[in-house]
């Protein structure tokens, strides 16, 4: 159609690789020189010129734009939700990535409104309320498995809390009882302590009443030795007094021998005279006087036999009152030895008092001993007691602030349980 | 001081706020500098000033975002180690939704006969 010249078609080919370089982003500007000699050659590397700088607008405006987009990228990727922020210059810019970044800040919108709607939720929790479920309208899959799974947290925290108010209406009524039986405990700890005090002092009386009797019991032993000695001497006495009847015994057997003697020599005296008498008569009177004598000297006999006689009837008598006496004396020293025999038994049973004395005020030690352990026991039985019901009032304290903690709450289940929980009272 | 070239692929993304703080950088970024994010975070962008760099750029490149408009540039940059890289910058305002203005600079390797041209223009400036 026209000549070209060699120089003008080299300068026309080098524009066109040069705006195809910079299409291709092989070289960053372009370098068209409208150098040719030919106004219609120059018009043509302006055209290009032109259409080069246009293109720039564009790549710039692209570039911008897909920066702006991965800056925001770049922040969700740390957790900042942010819409693509906008430059003048992307007007110019490719329509894909313009409709690109308007579905990315739709993404965006949706994820901050389910954002906005989870922290609610949790705002809403955190102030107390579980009884809203989380909605998950509009969305599928992942974010509804998400929500469900948040509604089923809620579900077991409100089960949670379902439980504690159950069991703190149930410790608020068992710390109500403890204190109670706490209170109790104390008071007939104290009961118990005031019993003990009033059994310590009837020890201490007993403990009194069995050294006295105690004492008696030496006193006892004394007077017994005393009479054992008496009863000795008495028995010792009787068997001096025994020993003197013996004595007065033989002394009558002697006499009755003396007297059987005179009575003999009497006896043979009257023969005697009775033979002088006969020989006086044979001799006549000169035997008379002699005779006279004769008869005297019998009478003189039958007179000392009748002494004799008496004599033997005094000695007899008084043999037998000696027999009497000792018979008596021998009873005497029978009664001193069973005296004895009573006072060594008296004796012996006034010891076995005093040994059961002794015995006695060890069992009472010891009574007193586990009085004193019981009254220490007792003690720490009140003192534990009085911690028993200084806890159970923390307890009931904390048992309290428990239940208005969680009464505070609203979740599903909570006025069924209250409900139930006042019937119970009822 | 060496020097050390861009990658075809990379793309250096940062974020100052009007003041040229920088605000975000992108792991190109971290790589070529040589300084770690916490390092960069809060620290002036001129950080990356090279000497051999005339002032007049920069105060083009002030001059172009501060009215709103892109600016295209070839810059000398400087490395925590003082080595240095050359790059193709294009730089633009950006609005945030609650009217904040900061400033987005996207980088790309420079050609050869690119990186010829400028590095002896800068020269003459100087």
């Amino acid at each position: 159609m026209f000549d070209i010249r060699k120089k003008d078609y080299l300068l026309l080919k080098e524009a066109i690789q040069n705006c195809r370089d910079f299409v291709f982003e092989t070289v960053n500007e372009t370098t068209i020189e409208e150098e040719s000699s030919r106004a219609l050659i120059n018009d043509l590397l302006s055209d290009l010129s032109h259409f080069a700088h246009d293109y720039k607008m564009v790549r710039d405006a692209n570039y911008i734009q897909a920066g702006m987009l991965a800056l925001t990228v770049f922040r969700a990727k740390t957790g900042e939700l942010t819409n693509v922020s906008m430059a003048e210059c992307t007007v110019n810019g490719s329509t894909v990535l313009k409709e690109t970044t308007i579905f990315y800040n739709g993404l965006m919108s949706r994820l901050k409104e389910l954002f906005c709607e989870i922290e609610d939720g949790f705002t809403r929790i955190s102030h107390n309320d579980l009884r809203m479920p989380f909605k998950s309208d509009g969305w599928e899959k992942d974010i509804k498995k998400l929500n469900l799974h948040i509604n089923e947290l809620q579900d077991i925290i409100a089960d949670q809390y379902c439980q504690q108010l159950t069991n703190s209406l149930s410790l608020r009524r068992n710390t109500f009882d403890l204190s109670h039986y706490s209170d109790e405990l104390s008071s007939s700890s104290n009961e118990q302590a005031s019993s003990l005090e009033e059994t310590a002092a009837a020890i201490e009386e007993l403990t009194a009443n069995v050294s006295a009797s105690a004492a008696k019991a030496q006193e006892m032993t004394a007077l017994a030795q005393e009479a054992k000695i008496a009863a000795e001497r008495g028995n010792s006495v009787a068997r001096e007094s025994l020993d003197a009847m013996s004595e007065m015994v033989s002394a009558t057997e002697a006499i009755n021998q003396a007297v059987d003697i005179i009575g003999n020599i009497a006896f043979q005296t009257n023969i005697l005279s009775l033979n002088a008498a006969v020989e006086a008569a044979t001799a006549g009177d000169a035997g008379r006087g002699f005779a006279v004598v004769a008869q005297e000297v019998r009478n003189l006999a039958n007179r000392s036999a009748e002494a004799a006689k008496n004599i033997q009837e005094v000695a007899k008598t008084a043999r037998e009152k000696s027999h009497g006496g000792l018979e008596t004396s021998k009873n005497m020293m029978d009664s001193f030895l069973l005296i004895t025999q009573k006072i060594a038994q008296t004796d012996d049973m006034v010891r076995d008092v005093a040994n059961a004395n002794r015995e006695q005020m060890a069992g009472i030690s010891q009574i007193n001993g586990a009085v004193g352990q019981l009254d220490q026991l007792t003690q720490q039985n009140a003192k534990t007691a009085a911690n028993v019901s200084s806890l159970s009032a923390i307890v009931q304290n904390l048992s309290d602030q428990m239940y208005s903690e969680i009464s505070q709450k609203e979740f599903a289940g909570k006025e069924e349980i209250l409900h139930s929980a006042t019937q119970m009272q009822q | 001081m060496a020097e050390i070239e861009m990658d075809h692929s990379s793309l250096i993304i940062s974020e100052t706020d009007a003041k040229g703080v920088i605000t975000f950088a992108n792991d190109d970024f971290i790589r070529y500098s040589g300084y770690s994010w916490e390092e960069l975070l809060g620290q002036p962008h001129n950080i990356l000033r090279h000497q051999d760099m005339p002032k007049v750029a920069f105060a083009d490149l002030w001059k172009t975002i501060k009215e709103g408009k892109t600016w295209n540039g070839f810059v000398k940059n400087k490395t925590k180690r003082g080595d240095f890289y050359w790059v193709y910058a294009t730089v633009s305002p950006i609005t945030f939704e609650n009217g904040e203005t900061r400033y987005l600079s996207l980088r790309r390797k420079p050609t050869r006969a690119e990186i010829n041209k400028y590095d002896a223009l800068y020269k003459t400036i100087k």
